[in-house]
């Protein structure tokens, strides 16, 4: 009687604390509010709780940030390992980090947190889909793919970090790897769990039959075809471990109005504001600040409405990409269509940023009210060589059907004013706040 | 099969002979091994021949890494040898090249 009174108290005790794991992680689950023509997930979890996670987000500069990440084992106590990690995502960002800062960020906290033995196989990508580009960090997760509508697989990016949690912050290597489209397809991501789910003869499925599957559906059908044709292959056998999914569809369209047109246009403006924000970067500080973050933050604080935050932000990236790369590193934007390419470019730009001895930026905002409207004005200046600006709209033209063109194109759209100062080295952008 | 350790000391030095599935069923054996090899042979690299190794799951690469850790602590290098394909492959992935000598 005795025992089976305690048996009863032990099993109410566990049934509690599942019920607790069920609420937090319930809560932690966050609706991922990426538009489904961009973006598609599946998950599904080999026990109740799973060790795979999948989190996704639009950066403020149009970006789409997303993280598939695989905890040794399954079950509750990998989940419970897993749960800081898209808490980190989403928070870092929302605050502007690029992807390789967010994979060393989230590194460090796996590293302090988790026993030895422990570790995440992760990747996270950056899609950015004015620019078609896409930036990968792999530690330990199978081969991404790049396939184009046509089938073809473009590119793949092997693993070539050690997973996240297993060595220390000082040995971590944040380094990403580019990609440039040219022709309109999807980016695939996915766990060890759907390559090694099993059927009824024990068989594995395999890379060479996903890849096939994708291969002999639509581009627009091969999510749910995918997804159908794993769930036959399992057939009535429960998945061994949790399996996981991304597509990311990677278009021609020039820029996804519609990402920043769906964001809620709340006005917190209120009352009158009037501030000044400089900063001066040295070429120190040039190499090792990430300062769009901060700049950011800024935005965020100065009661700014969310769809102006994110055009002041992609309008100051761009201002401030071209006062580095090209004011500073004298670098050539025609290299981009190169036969390097994108990833050709990226490379010049990191020895050259490296071998930099001296330069430095200056940031000016300021927020001022003049004639009853809100006016931020930017102005950006670089210590380098500037260029010649009554050749300035005959660049533009030349550029329109190369990347780097898009950038000044962009500022233009978005802006009032865009004025070129002081033999090209200072650009002025005026941007009037609220504007509908 | 599960996995068996078998400890070799040839002229003082200190190597694994690992065969059958390396997974989580492993830990006590292989931790059991391993520290009782680490006292009998106290100095020099270490090796752990995998070329009975058919199966190696994550928690497995977790062993490694504890293992690993403590050869550390004794400014000890380990290396992997004789990897099956397969095994090979989820050592590529891991990039665990960038911690052990794996030939």
């Amino acid at each position: 009687m005795n025992s089976v009174t305690h048996h009863q108290r032990y099993r109410d005790g566990t049934e509690k604390s599942l019920s607790l794991a069920r609420y937090v992680m319930g809560n932690l689950v966050r609706d991922i509010q990426v538009d489904p023509d961009l973006f598609q997930h599946w998950l599904l979890p080999a026990a109740e709780f799973s060790g795979d996670v999948i989190a996704a987000r639009m950066t403020a500069g149009d970006r789409l940030h997303v993280i598939l990440g695989d905890g040794t084992g399954h079950g509750l106590a990998t989940a419970l390992c897993m749960m800081p990690v898209s808490e980190i995502f989403y928070a870092m960002t929302g605050k502007g980090f690029p992807i390789g800062s967010i994979a060393k960020e989230l590194n460090k906290k796996m590293h302090t947190l988790l026993p030895r033995d422990r570790f995440i196989a992760a990747t996270l990508a950056s899609v950015n889909p004015s620019n078609r580009t896409i930036e990968i960090w792999n530690g330990g997760g199978p081969t991404p793919f790049f396939m184009s509508e046509d089938g073809e697989i473009v590119q793949r990016w092997k693993s070539n970090h050690l997973p996240i949690g297993v060595l220390s912050d000082k040995d971590f290597d944040e380094k990403v790897s580019y990609f440039q489209w040219d022709k309109p397809g999807q980016l695939y991501l996915h766990s060890d769990g759907l390559i090694d789910a099993r059927d009824e003869s024990d068989q594995l499925f395999g890379t060479s039959r996903l890849e096939e599957t994708l291969f002999h559906a639509d581009a627009p059908h091969r999510f749910q075809n995918l997804k159908k044709s794993v769930m036959d292959y399992l057939g009535e056998k429960e998945a061994e471990d949790d399996i996981s999914l991304i597509v990311v569809n990677c278009g021609l369209g020039v820029f996804p109005q519609k990402a920043i047109e769906a964001l809620p246009k709340e006005s917190q403006n209120s009352g009158p504001h009037h501030w000044r924000v400089s900063l001066h970067l040295s070429e120190a500080d040039i190499k090792n600040i990430d300062v769009l973050p901060i700049l950011l933050t800024w935005l965020k604080q100065a009661s700014i409405a969310q769809r102006d935050t994110q055009r002041l932000f992609l309008i100051l990236t761009e201002l401030y990409t071209n006062a580095v790369d090209h004011g500073l590193l004298g670098l050539d934007s025609g290299l981009k269509s190169s036969s390097t390419g994108f990833e050709g470019y990226l490379n010049q730009r990191s020895q050259r940023l490296h071998l930099l001895e001296e330069g430095r930026v200056d940031i000016f905002m300021e927020r001022r009210a003049e004639s009853g409207k809100d006016w931020i004005r930017l102005r950006i200046e670089d210590s380098g060589e500037g260029f010649d600006t009554h050749d300035y709209p005959k660049r533009q033209d030349d550029h329109t059907s190369v990347p780097s063109g898009k950038g000044i194109t962009l500022i233009h759209s978005l802006s009032s004013r865009v004025h070129f100062l002081n033999g090209g080295n200072t650009v002025e952008v005026d941007y009037l706040l609220n504007a509908r | 099969m599960s996995l068996s350790v078998t400890i070799n000391k040839d002229q003082g030095k200190l190597k694994f002979l690992l065969a059958g599935r390396f997974d989580f069923n492993s830990n006590k054996e292989f931790r059991k091994a391993y520290e009782s090899g680490l006292n009998d042979v106290s100095t020099g690299a270490i090796t752990v021949d995998l070329s009975g190794v058919d199966y190696m799951d994550s928690s497995a690469l977790g062993m490694l890494l504890l293992f690993k850790e403590r050869a550390d602590e004794e400014n000890r290098m380990i290396k992997l040898t004789n990897c099956q394909e397969t095994v090979r492959e989820i050592l590529e992935i891991v990039n665990f090249g960038k911690l052990f000598a794996i030939q």
